[in-house]
């Protein structure tokens, strides 16, 4: 295919200094686009999330989200390169999620960023989703430097990892079983708020009476750093079957002790890490991470230690293609290229990564194989 | 790293429809054949909303048009079972709107004395 054959509409070129990395998110419901400048930081991005759709039926349905990705992620590079002011000739690579995810969803943003790369004879970079979680607090000012902790909570993990440097990661401590996200919506469900409950309950939380009922920290009163969350819930199910008649304030108070219980576990783990691996950073991702009392409550554990904790803004705690596309710029600019495989790992461990140097071989290969 | 952050954020949106009130000629029973009975319909509707950043009706789906759609069909029908209209109101809908999914309930008010309503839900997501 020849340039002038290219379909995506162009707009007037803007070549910056530096790498221009576009990064596309398609791992599970939401679309995320972005282009990002290693001197001028993050250019443009933007959102599409399917979640009403999903809603009709309680749950992500995987293949209504591929189809939904196909439809609407072409139209989202053209806009925000728009946004940047940008045409196609102004990236330098491309980078997508490759895992974990849904191996639909995923196909989608793999297929769709590779292909365009190789067209545009640019590099593109294969990214971990969580990697992109970890690594979120740089599209803020006045980031953190590695080493620290970092506290994943979403809705599909729940994880405390080491960050030594891009790509060397050390697992602390997961979740047993559901996720904090999870616990939140589920525990939302049997409390008959809509779908995704999470958020519903902690904003129902606000009007709840600290202590009138009281939930354990599970796994709490031993050593470890993992976490359990299904055990919780059933202790919300038998308090709320204990209710004659619930009214809103009892609904209200079980979500307060029920937030209550699962922040304090969360705070009393992060500690825990902080204190084994002798670090005073914390950073929180995921969308767990948007939650206020949180934040709060982390805010203050971690300023008692002399330390500080960071939050990306909530839109960048959640699914976004803007810490795809940092994750994939910070592997570009180390000499990381993928090879021209489109591949997805629906089940990928973050402790598989490995740190770019590693891979420069592969990246030479990459070059070799694009101008021959 | 900092950088201007653009408002991200458009999603699937959903129209709802709570307790539309149609007549139609539906059932297999003689007494139902006689003459039209009310219809309720519930419908929720999911739809790529992006296009309505504009403020224009012609970005959107326009939710005067699905109702009318709907009693069209309900008014020119000539199928018996609940069901088969359910399909052909769904075919319809997906036909003329960009729809990417839809929970549509059809249900017979006065067919019983006993029940407030009664009826069909169908589920329904976009392929292609």
């Amino acid at each position: 295919m020849t340039r002038q054959e290219r379909k995506i509409p162009q707009g007037p070129s803007r070549k910056l200094p530096g790498l221009t990395v576009l990064g596309v998110e398609t791992s599970c419901d939401e679309t995320g686009v972005a282009v990002i400048n290693s001197e001028h930081g993050l250019l443009a991005h933007a959102l599409y999330s399917q979640i009403e759709l999903h809603a009709l039926y309680g749950g992500v349905v995987p293949e209504l989200a591929s189809r939904d990705h196909v439809r609407r992620l072409t139209p989202m590079i053209s806009q925000v390169l728009a946004q940047a002011g940008m045409t196609t000739d102004d990236l330098d690579g491309i980078a997508y999620t490759a895992g974990p995810g849904l191996v639909g969803a995923l196909l989608v943003g793999a297929a769709t960023a590779r292909s365009m790369a190789w067209a545009l004879a640019i590099p593109a970079v294969a990214v971990h989703h969580m990697e992109g979680h970890l690594l979120a607090p740089a599209l803020e000012a006045d980031p953190p430097q590695p080493p620290y902790v970092a506290l994943l909570v979403s809705g599909g993990h729940t994880l405390l990892v080491q960050v030594l440097a891009l790509g060397e990661y050390r697992l602390l401590g997961e979740t047993l079983d559901d996720a904090a996200g999870e616990a939140f919506d589920k525990t939302a469900q049997l409390l008959g708020l809509p779908y995704p409950g999470g958020p519903h309950l902690a904003r129902l939380a606000e009007t709840g009476e600290p202590g009138r009922f009281r939930f354990s920290r599970p796994m709490t009163d031993r050593p470890g750093l993992d976490f359990s969350f299904s055990g919780l819930k059933t202790q919300v199910l038998l308090a709320w079957r204990k209710l004659d008649a619930p009214s809103p304030q009892d609904r209200a108070d079980v979500a307060r002790a029920f937030e209550d219980a699962v922040v304090d576990t969360l705070a009393i783990k992060c500690e825990r890490a902080l204190a084994a691996t002798g670090n005073s950073r914390l950073v929180v991702a995921g969308g767990v991470g948007a939650n206020r009392r949180l934040r709060q409550r982390l805010e203050t554990m971690t300023a008692g230690l002399g330390g500080r904790v960071w939050f990306p803004r909530p839109e960048f705690c959640t699914d976004n293609g803007a810490m795809i596309a940092l994750a994939g710029m910070l592997r570009l600019q180390a000499g990381q290229a993928g090879s021209l495989d489109i591949q997805v790992r629906p089940r990928w461990p973050l402790t598989q990564l490995q740190p770019p140097a590693a891979l420069a071989g592969d990246a030479q290969a990459t070059v070799a194989a694009q101008s021959s | 790293m900092s950088g201007q952050s653009p408002a991200p954020g458009a999603t699937v949106s959903r129209i709802f429809i709570d307790g539309l009130i149609v007549p139609a000629v539906i059932g297999i029973h003689d007494h139902e054949q006689a003459g039209p009975q009310r219809l309720r319909i519930d419908a929720q509707l999911c739809f790529d909303a992006s296009g309505a950043a504009g403020d224009d009706i012609g970005g959107t789906v326009d939710y005067a048009a699905v109702v009318e759609l709907i009693e069209s069909v309900c008014r020119d029908n000539t199928r018996l079972l609940l069901e088969s209209l359910s399909t052909q109101l769904l075919d319809a809908l997906f036909a003329r709107f960009p729809l990417l999914g839809v929970d549509l309930k059809l249900g017979k008010p006065d067919i019983f004395s006993q029940v407030e309503n009664i009826g069909i839900r169908s589920l329904r997501g976009r392929m292609w």
